[in-house]
Formats: structure tokens, C-alpha cells, sequence
């Protein structure tokens, strides 16, 4: 359904994204990973024609989208990062101006102001003002908004920052059945790689402007296969003992962590001996270990060097 | 849909409403009690002292031109009609009778000196002007009166560059004087040769050569312009310039929130946005402007047995500077979203108005203001505005409409084309 290809945007001499393909079929749920500054912004305001690229096509259904912008505003709904509404108007009046910029009226736009009210849970509250919200209730019309023209597509920009679990959830079972029950095609970029898992069948990852990894969840895990994460809690701070476990041949990363060390590995038995071993010589009290297979966290961590969160 | 939304948001923002409706109104209160009694339309010393050059001698240039009739080979009666016409109608003893009338003595002040006198007062500042009626200017005006021969007979006028309102208003009545001495020559020959007394024609011409009319003139027919009715109009037409500046900042905040974005997803061009914004600050301004009038007409009486006619004026002007205040809107939004900042419509609201307000007449009454603000008021809208409000209560006169509001729209369409040019459109925004 949507493609792109070697899609480039710099700014003078830095580029933010470089050579982004990525594609959705019709029905998919895809996420978008990646830290702040990896450039997930930028290509989403690519792919909807609000930014030009410098190089690089947005291709939907075949057709390149730059040259023809208006193909994808019929069916593309964006979620943006921040709460993009009329602060001072209230939840209807935000739908219905933004639903008559889709050319809605009348009856129509009613009847599909108070069904996206209903989806989002919020038709009692509908004739506040949107300041007087709290900030999971704002995000909640900031979808809603993007949705009043039936998009077949929609593109969230991490919809969930910064707001209450409850609201969190409510946003998460929208898009499930947004993709789920209608169909909906979805791109979804977050911070949140647990949102991810449970919302996309694929994501991409970013950093840096570049896609350094893409596939399903089971995809990505196997660039860890093989491996296992240790979590080390000491009763000090392990930064000798990191340099020392980084000289050993199994280990692949070690990184310090608030009470310990995060280590990966390559599976073999005597690991665990030698790192106490290791830990009684410098003086180093182990409190506890605990071992398990990686996630998508340390996959990210494996590939970029740092936390989604960094 | 635009507007219902910009009119929504403007509803609900007690700030912008209090600075667009209630601070003109608290004003024109403040500044008009004030200075109540005053009319505004008199300047406060329009006093002129100014030496009188005659160059010629009335006389001789009389006797000389009743002598050559005699070559002329007319017949006697034309002959001796056109001498006595000549006797009592020299232009230079037409123009002292003039300047000698006591509506006028009594704020021009004549002192009859030679020449060099003259420069010498104009430069020691003890007279503002200097009006010079030069050799054979009798002898040119008769022949050109009388016989339609010759060029046009022409007086001087040299002020000091410090001359304020009354040396204009000097120059306004000989120049009045001027046109009335053409007038006055077609008729007067056609007259003479007709046979009719020369008393008769003095008579029915020179009623009409009066003092310059215009909006502020003191002793013309002209209804006064009383401090509140200055005020209203002077404050209204500056806070109406908020507008523009509240247009871009609230456009501006549409931007940096993202609701922008929305607006072009939904495939909406640039360009209708824009004019979207034109024309609700266009609209506002109208409105501002009218609500204001009537609330202060109804509180104050500032328009006593205002007519349809007055109201539909006041429309009229009103809507060709809300045409105007529509583009300074979409001009300033326009560079706000080329540069991503807000600053152009603040800076506009700090320091714009402030300036516009100081040129336009806005602080004080521009009677009362140096030549050179009253030459600039008029290159400012309020300026321009204000003294189109004035003249339309003291004249209520079309025509005298016609050239300023035209003036005022065509400000609006350049404002609007030139705003287009800078907003940035799609790919290029910031």
C-alpha cells in the first residue's frame, strides 16, 4: 500500500534521515522505533507529504506521492506528537472544524463527530473546553481528530507520552481495533518497544537517521540468538568489574545499570563462575544474578549501544 | 468554517476582546472628557504674521492698460465698460480687499514692506511669511481679465520653514483667491461687454471668493469636531491595528501547535489559509470598528441626529480600512510562518502601533501637529482613516471619499499580493 524508497532529508550539511525504505501492506500494524533525534518525525512528515524530501520517493499504491499530495491526504490520518487542537474550543468544536476541513457537513459530520467521541470515550465531556482536560483525555481527541474522515491509514507519533496508565490503555485498545476490527492500516512510532510488541506485527528500527534493523519481533530477536542476558545486582558500583567481564571471549556487551551490570553473552556454562570469581577479586559483593533470553530492549541496546529512553 | 472557528476562538480570548473593544472605549472616555469643550478641529494658534511685498504700482499698470484700449479699434461703449471695469477690478486691489476682511485680519497680520524688509523679517523670524505681489501683475490679471490675452497674473508666497498651520492656511486663501480671479475674469468680460454696472459685477463675483474650505478650517461652514468625537474615531482606528497582530499570533500559535498540519492534511492550500486569515481579520476590523461607534454613540451621543446616511458612510470607510487591516493581518502572518517566529506581529504591536499611532494623529490632534506629521499622517492607515472619518461627520460628502478609501484598498491589495509572495507553501515550510 505505502512504500518508500531511498527517501532523504538534509538540512544544509546534516541529514536527518538517509536512505529510509520501508513499505505497509494493506491491514498491517507496523511500528517505528527508534530514540529521540533518530529522525521518526521527520520521515513521517515525508510520508505525508508535509515535508518535502530532499531525494527519494513516497510511493502509495504505486504512485509517487510527492508529485501528487493530495492522493495520500484522502487517506492518510496523522497523529501528531503533540496535542495539535484548539485549546480554548471544546472537544466537539475541535472535531467538527476539523471534520468540515474534510469536507464533512451535516448530518454525516454529526453522526461522525459523536461515533469518534464514542470511540475515544469521551461524549459526556464533549462541550469542555480541551484546556480543561487532563493530558491522557487532550491525546485521546488528538486522535480522534485524525480520524474523523476514515482514513484506511493512519500514522501515530508516539500518542502515548507522558499520560496517565489508564488513558495509555484506552489508547492502546484504539488502535488495536482501529486495525483490528476496521481494518485500518497503522504506523506507529513510540519510545515504547513493549507497545510496539503488542500492537505490530513488524517494526523498524532507527537510529540516526537510518533504519538499522527491520522485520517482525521474532526477526529481530534472532540477531540475538545464541545469546543470553545476564542481570548482575552487586553491592557496589561494577565499572572494574565491567572492564574485567569485557575481556573475557563470551561476553559481547557489558553496560552498567542503576545496581549492577547488564551483560550479553554467548551461551557456555562456566560464564557465571568466572564472573563471581571475577567479583571476589576486585572486592565485589554479588547480590544477585539472574539470566534470561533477550528482548526487543536488548536487541535495540545490542544494535545502538543505548536505551530507547536514552 | 474558517471564520467560525477564528470567531470562536476570538469570543472565548478575553484579552484580545478587552484590547480591541473595551481600551478604545475606555479612552475615548478618558482622553475625551479631557479635553471636552475643545474642538478638536481648530488648530490651538493659527495666528500668521506675514510682510506684504507690492512690487508694482496699481495705479500706473491701470492707466496703462485703459491707454491701450484705445489702439484696440473697439467701438467706445465696450471701450469705456472694459476702463471702468479695469478701475475696480485690479487683481492686486482685489487681493488686499481680501486679505483686509475681517474674518480673515483676524488671524493673518499684513505688514506692508519692501523687499529686502522682507527677507530680512523672514529670516529674523519676526514674520512667518513673506507674499509678494510682483511688477505687472495688474497689468497681466487685466488684460487676461478683460480681454482673455496674455498669461495668468501670479503671486508669491515664501514661508519659513518653521510655518505651521496658519501660513497654510494663508497660501489655502490666496490660492482660493486664484481660482475665484479666473471665475471672475470669464464672467466679468462677458459681463462688461454685456453693458452691465461694474458695481453689479464686483457684487455678484467677489461674495464667492471666501476662505479655503477643507476639515479644518475654523470659520467654515463645517460642523466643529468635538474632543469626543476626535477620540472615537483616533482610538478606534488604532486599536483596530491590534487585530492584524492578534491575527498572526494566533495563526502563529496554529503553527507551532501543529493545527496547521492538520489544516494542509486535509488538503487545504496554503494559500486559502491564508486568505482565510485575511478575511477574518477584515471581518473583526469591521466589526470592531462599528461596535465601538455605536457603543460610544449610545453611551456619549457622540453622533447627535445621525443619519442613515452618516452610519453608511461611517460603514463605508470603515470596510476599506478593515480591507487594509485584512492584509496587514495575512502580511504579518505570511512572515511569521516564513521565518517560524512569532516576532513580526509582536513587534508590530510594540512598536508598529506605537508609531503609526504618533504619525497618525492618534496621540493628539493633528491640527495641532508640525506640517511635516500631517504630510505623513496620511501615509499611515489610521491616519489616513482618521482624517476621512472627520471630513465624512463635517462634510458628508461622497466625492470626498472616493480617492482615500481607493487609496486604502489599494494598500490592502498589495499587502495581501505581497503576503502571498513570502507565505511559504508546501515543502518549504520551516
Amino acid at each position: 500500500m505505502l512504500e518508500t524508497t531511498n527517501l532523504e532529508k538534509r538540512y544544509k550539511d546534516k541529514t536527518v534521515v538517509k536512505d529510509l525504505n520501508l513499505y505497509l501492506d494493506k491491514g498491517e500494524s507496523v511500528g517505528l522505533l527508534g530514540p529521540n533525534g533518530a529522525g521518526k518525525s521527520t520521515s513521517i512528515s515525508m510520508i505525508a507529504s508535509l515535508l518535502a524530501p530532499t531525494s527519494g520517493d513516497v510511493l502509495l499504491h504505486g504512485q509517487s506521492v510527492l508529485k501528487r499530495p493530495s492522493a495520500i491526504r484522502q487517506v492518510l490520518g496523522v497523529v501528531p506528537q503533540e496535542v495539535a487542537l484548539y485549546e480554548e474550543l471544546s472537544a466537539y468544536e475541535n472535531l467538527k472544524f476539523f471534520g468540515q476541513t474534510y469536507r464533512l457537513s451535516g448530518a454525516s459530520l454529526e453522526l461522525k463527530i459523536q461515533e469518534t467521541l464514542e470511540l475515544i470515550g469521551l461524549r459526556e465531556r464533549q462541550k469542555e473546553a480541551i484546556k480543561t482536560y487532563s493530558g491522557g483525555m487532550k491525546r485521546r481527541v488528538n486522535i480522534g481528530a485524525s480520524l474523523l474522515h476514515d482514513p484506511e491509514l493512519i500514522i501515530m507519533d508516539e500518542p502515548t507520552v507522558g499520560i496517565d496508565p489508564q488513558s495509555r490503555n484506552h489508547i492502546l485498545e484504539t488502535v488495536r481495533l482501529l486495525n483490528r476490527e476496521k481494518g485500518m492500516t497503522v504506523l506507529y512510532t513510540s519510545h515504547y518497544m513493549e507497545e510496539v510488541e503488542q500492537l505490530c506485527s513488524r517494526m523498524y528500527i532507527m537510529d540516526g537517521g537510518r533504519v538499522i534493523a527491520s522485520g517482525s519481533k521474532r526477526e529481530l530477536q534472532r540477531i540475538l540468538t545464541g545469546d543470553d542476558l545476564m542481570q548482575i545486582q552487586l553491592d557496589k558500583p561494577g565499572s572494574l568489574l565491567a572492564e574485567e567481564l569485557r575481556k573475557l571471549a563470551a561476553v559481547r556487551q557489558v553496560k552498567e545499570t542503576g545496581s549492577g551490570l547488564s551483560v550479553v553473552f554467548t551461551k557456555q556454562d562456566r560464564l557465571l563462575t568466572e564472573v563471581v570469581q571475577a567479583a571476589e577479586r576486585l572486592g565485589i559483593h554479588v547480590v544477585s544474578v539472574h539470566v534470561q533470553s533477550p528482548s526487543l530492549e536488548d536487541v535495540f541496546l545490542h544494535l545502538t549501544g543505548r536505551t530507547l529512553r536514552d | 468554517m474558517f471564520f467560525k472557528k477564528d470567531l470562536l476562538l476570538f469570543l472565548k480570548d478575553w484579552k484580545g476582546i478587552s484590547l480591541v473593544l473595551i481600551s478604545p472605549v475606555v479612552l475615548i472616555l478618558i482622553l475625551g472628557f479631557a479635553v471636552r469643550g475643545i474642538s478638536m478641529s481648530e488648530p490651538a494658534d493659527y495666528q500668521v504674521e506675514a510682510a506684504l511685498v507690492i512690487e508694482g504700482d496699481a495705479e500706473s499698470e491701470i492707466a496703462a492698460f485703459v491707454e491701450s484700449l484705445e489702439t484696440r479699434g473697439m467701438d467706445d461703449d465696450e471701450r469705456k465698460a472694459l476702463a471702468a471695469a479695469a478701475e475696480t477690478s485690479a487683481p492686486s486691489r482685489l487681493l488686499l480687499a481680501v486679505l483686509e476682511r475681517e474674518d480673515i485680519a483676524s488671524w493673518a497680520t499684513m505688514t506692508p514692506m519692501d523687499a529686502a524688509q522682507a527677507k530680512a523679517a523672514l529670516a529674523s523670524g519676526e514674520t512667518d511669511a513673506v507674499l509678494t505681489v510682483p511688477a505687472g501683475f495688474d497689468a497681466a490679471g487685466l488684460s487676461r481679465m478683460l480681454l482673455g490675452e496674455g498669461p495668468s497674473a501670479s503671486v508669491t508666497i515664501t514661508a519659513a520653514t518653521r510655518a505651521g498651520f496658519g501660513v497654510r492656511m494663508l497660501e489655502e486663501t490666496v490660492d482660493t483667491f486664484a481660482r475665484s480671479l479666473n471665475l471672475h475674469s470669464a464672467v466679468t468680460r462677458q459681463l462688461a461687454v454685456a453693458g452691465v454696472p461694474e458695481t453689479e459685477i464686483l457684487q455678484a463675483d467677489w461674495e464667492e471668493v471666501r476662505q479655503p474650505t477643507g476639515g479644518l478650517d475654523p470659520e467654515s461652514d463645517m460642523a466643529p469636531v468635538t474632543s469626543y468625537q476626535y477620540y472615537t474615531f483616533s482610538m478606534t482606528v488604532l486599536f483596530v491595528l491590534f487585530i492584524a497582530s492578534n491575527a498572526a499570533g494566533r495563526a502563529f500559535r496554529e503553527k507551532r501547535q501543529l493545527v496547521y498540519d492538520r489544516i494542509r492534511l486535509a488538503d487545504r492550500s496554503p494559500l486559502r489559509y491564508l486568505a482565510a486569515k485575511m478575511t477574518s481579520s477584515a471581518l473583526f476590523a469591521w466589526l470592531q470598528l462599528m461596535i465601538v461607534f455605536a457603543a460610544v454613540n449610545a453611551v456619549l451621543k457622540v453622533f447627535p441626529g445621525a443619519t442613515v446616511k452618516l452610519w453608511l458612510g461611517l460603514a463605508l470607510i470603515s470596510a476599506a480600512l478593515a480591507l487594509f487591516v485584512g492584509g496587514l493581518g495575512a502580511l504579518l502572518t505570511a512572515i511569521n510562518y516564513r521565518f517560524d517566529k512569532p516576532a513580526a506581529g509582536m513587534l508590530f504591536a510594540g512598536v508598529g502601533v506605537t508609531f503609526m499611532a504618533m504619525l497618525g494623529g492618534s496621540m493628539g490632534p493633528l491640527a495641532r501637529m508640525p506640517d511635516w506629521i500631517n504630510f505623513l499622517s496620511v501615509w499611515t492607515p489610521n491616519g489616513l482613516a482618521l482624517s476621512v472619518y472627520v471630513q465624512w461627520i463635517q462634510e458628508l460628502s461622497i466625492g470626498a471619499l472616493t480617492q482615500p478609501l481607493l487609496l486604502l484598498c489599494v494598500g490592502a491589495a498589495l499587502l495581501v499580493a505581497l503576503s502571498g509572495w513570502i507565505f511559504p507553501g508546501r515543502g518549504r515550510a520551516a
